[in-house]
């Protein structure tokens, strides 16, 4: 890079993750459906793109409300159960057409929980009712309860440890403290095991989950406290450890996830207002920044949250989503850069996945959308579904922090350069894309001429996509953007591309913004900046 | 092609590198600047006329007995002629001392032969000696102050392309200084090249000697010539 007399070079972290800030002058920095990759010493990092997603069954028919509630793949059965609106779906072969639903449910919305013991029984809650599928035999309805018919309880969220079926409890009486264990029975049936109570504080225990890699600790999560409880082997039952508890419980059940070693959820407490908590090894500690424990208590319905793990390329995310119109967004949390991120769907509102299966080589998930199942992906990368095979890109951006000098003063911008690759997907260049064709009445297929041109109506038009970079600049810590300038990018086989903006003006702040419009990969590397006085 | 006073303040920020061309657009208060800061420049040009590129022709009637007239705009007279039945006369330029401090008869009124010029508010007056006796046709070629201009007003009917360029490039450097930014290298190299061009192309001074002899014989003109022939001398 020419560096112009007098002037002097400052990185810029294009590689970097969504920080937020209080306000956008504190940090402007966002990653949108991207996340930062790392070479295999460490020494390289690169900003890659998230993973996309392509629908691959269609499990109702569009044009009903429903949307997906709940995937599961069961380990011992080898087979899919994916919940969407009241119906229940098993898929034993994704290649292959999915039959009749399995079972129905007597509710048609919200999240439901799913786990499975070792007798064949796969118990699936949806707040108000417990149901068990049974694969050995095919039956399916509401769990039997064996020695009590009609427990005090109304099973909340469901989990499975040490052949005992864990239940939380959705009942606001005053045995909602209550939270029970019943071992596996024959057919639809359930054994109590045990009916035991959350104490640290007067609340209820909403749910409970094992914790992972401490093989018989539970996890006991009330709406303000959480506690600790173990499985002691002669008992055959739990018990509440005496020394410790987690002052915060949670703020909404469908964002209780685990992996690996670790738990998270949206915790509150009768004190704080929402934010992002994570145990691991029996401690829990707070993730959130205090720029987004604000944009937590923006929030206007928690209760209409997911969250979810998911492990892609090394990197375990965590997902979560406030997928009320009101709230509209996406977090993800990547365990293994311990850095935030912003995802969203091909038109900016939320990340549709709502749960996520690993089954067959390739992870599944729900949609929070639609009554489609998505396979998803960083080799997909962009949005796909059908019929119609629509194709979208996924908005792809980075706000860089804003760079100030050490002191107050306005300085000049030169140059803003950076290094991002290029050249190396086939066919993404000159991509002729066309709107208003003349399709076959009885097919749907596009008409073409002779010469292979496709029919349009009078008001169609076909135009040249080539992949670009689209640059604003805010030069108020990121309140307002400035135009957008395109760098596009090099056809396939050219790999050198150093997009260079020049002549930048002048100010005592800047804020750079990338648009990455690119239906292949996107890997970009940090930048400079080139200020003078 | 039209080019409006707003473009070339636009221009003058966009290569200044103040304001980006292709991120920003200018604000109004930043345009009103600029617009002040190039009347600035134009009016400067008054103080040092090194780089106004041309001379005009200013034409006006003289009046019986009148010495002094005032010509709006005038810098530099380079010359100064009286017509009679369309026979242009030439005359002789006298500076201060000469002209206002020797002896001289104040009440002749002949052929205006000797002049000089003095600057003040709003332009230059011409003093006349002798004082005119009838309305000549009088005729100066010099160097006009450059007028103000407007934020929508299309220069290129006034000034060439050329001229504009260099009004950028100078604007550009006085906008720096007034926003306390360094002058851009490639900026300041373009500017020198224009001053270059612009002085030793545009606005050479006529500098071909005349002198007057004392010794030529009968054609200097004295007071006698003018009491006797009203100013007129045998060939």
């Amino acid at each position: 890079m020419t560096v112009t007399t007098g002037s002097q070079q400052i990185p810029i972290e294009i590689v970097g993750s969504s920080t937020f800030g209080r306000y956008e002058t504190v940090s402007a920095s966002r990653t949108y459906n991207m996340f930062i990759t790392t070479s295999g010493d460490g020494k390289e990092q690169w900003l890659v793109n998230f993973a996309g997603y392509e629908s691959v069954k269609l499990l109702i028919q569009e044009g009903t409300s429903v949307v997906g509630r709940g995937i599961f793949h069961s380990i011992r059965g080898d087979f899919l159960l994916v919940v969407v609106g009241t119906s229940i779906f098993r898929i034993n072969d994704i290649t292959q057409p999915v039959g009749a639903p399995i079972g129905v449910l007597l509710s048609s919305v919200g999240e439901v929980s799913i786990d499975e013991n070792l007798a064949s029984q796969i118990c699936i809650v949806d707040g108000s009712v417990a149901y068990i599928y049974n694969y050995a035999t095919g039956a399916f309805g509401q769990a039997v309860y064996s020695s009590d018919p009609t427990p005090d309880f109304t099973p909340n969220y469901v989990t499975f440890q040490n052949g005992f079926f864990l239940f939380g409890n959705a009942n606001q009486t005053a045995t909602g403290n209550t939270w029970f264990v019943y071992t596996s029975g024959t057919g639809l049936t359930l054994n109590f095991q045990a009916e035991l109570a959350l104490q640290t504080k007067p609340d209820y225990a909403l749910a409970v989950i094992p914790i992972p890699g401490h093989a018989n600790s539970v996890l006991v999560l009330g709406s303000s406290v959480s506690e600790i409880w173990s499985q002691v082997g002669s008992l055959a039952t739990y018990q509440r450890n005496q020394s410790l508890n987690i002052d915060y419980g949670c703020a909404s059940v469908s964002t209780i996830a685990s992996s690996d070693t670790f738990i998270a959820w949206l915790a509150i407490n009768e004190k704080s207002s929402p934010s992002i908590m994570v145990m691991a090894g029996g401690q829990a500690q707070r993730i959130s920044s205090d720029g987004i424990d604000n944009l937590m208590d923006t929030i206007q319905h928690p209760e209409d949250s997911t969250g979810f793990f998911f492990r892609q390329d090394g990197h375990l995310f965590y997902v979560l989503t406030f997928y009320n119109a009101a709230d509209n967004l996406t977090l993800t949390y990547d365990f293994t850069t311990e850095k935030f991120f912003d995802l969203t769907d091909w038109d900016y509102s939320y990340f549709p996945a709502r749960q996520v299966a690993y089954f067959q080589q390739q992870l599944y998930f729900v949609s929070l959308k639609d009554t489609k199942l998505y396979d998803l992906g960083t080799d997909i990368t962009q949005y796909i579904t059908f019929p119609g095979l629509e194709e979208y890109d996924i908005p792809r951006i980075r706000l860089t922090d804003t760079f100030r000098l050490p002191t107050p003063e306005k300085f000049r911008i030169n140059l803003f350069t950076f290094v991002i690759e290029s050249g190396t997907t086939p066919g993404i260049s000159d991509i002729v894309q066309c709107s208003g064709y003349i399709l076959n009445e009885e097919s749907g297929a596009i008409i073409y001429t002779e010469d292979d041109l496709p029919l349009l109506i009078e008001s169609g038009s076909c135009g040249i996509i080539k992949p670009r970079v689209d640059l604003t600049i805010s030069k108020d810590g990121g309140i307002t953007w400035s135009n957008t300038v395109p760098y596009v990018m090099h056809a396939t086989g050219k790999y050198q591309s150093q997009p260079r903006f020049n002549r930048l003006g002048t100010g005592n702040n800047i804020t750079f913004q990338l648009r990455f419009w690119n239906s292949a990969r996107v890997v970009v590397k940090n930048g400079a900046v080139e200020v003078g006085p | 092609m039209a080019y409006l006073t707003s473009t070339l303040v636009a221009n003058a920020y966009y290569i200044s590198n103040i304001v980006s061309r292709e991120f920003e657009t200018i604000t109004a208060a930043q345009a009103s600047d600029g617009l002040n800061t190039l009347n600035d420049l134009l009016a400067d040009k008054t103080a040092n006329n090194s780089m106004i590129p041309y001379t005009d022709r200013y034409t006006f009637n003289a009046v019986a007995g009148q010495e002094a007239y005032e010509i709006p705009g005038l810098i530099y007279a380079d010359t100064f002629t009286f017509f009679i039945n369309s026979v242009r006369y030439q005359t002789r330029n006298q500076q201060r001392q000469q002209f206002f401090g020797s002896f001289r008869a104040m009440n002749i009124e002949s052929l205006p032969f000797n002049w000089h010029a003095e600057r003040n508010f709003g332009g230059s007056t011409i003093y006349l000696y002798f004082l005119p006796d009838s309305a000549f046709p009088l005729e100066i070629w010099g160097q006009f102050a450059l007028s103000e201009v407007t934020q929508f007003q299309d220069l290129s009917l006034t000034l060439d392309r050329f001229y504009l360029n260099y009004l950028k490039y100078e604007l550009a450097v006085r906008l720096c200084k007034e926003y306390g930014y360094v002058v851009p290298v490639g900026v300041k190299e373009q500017l020198d090249e224009y001053y270059q061009w612009i002085s030793a192309s545009t606005n050479t001074v006529d500098l071909k000697m005349e002198k007057v002899s004392t010794l030529s014989g009968g054609t200097t003109i004295n007071y006698a010539i003018v009491n006797l022939s009203g100013g007129w001398v045998p060939i």
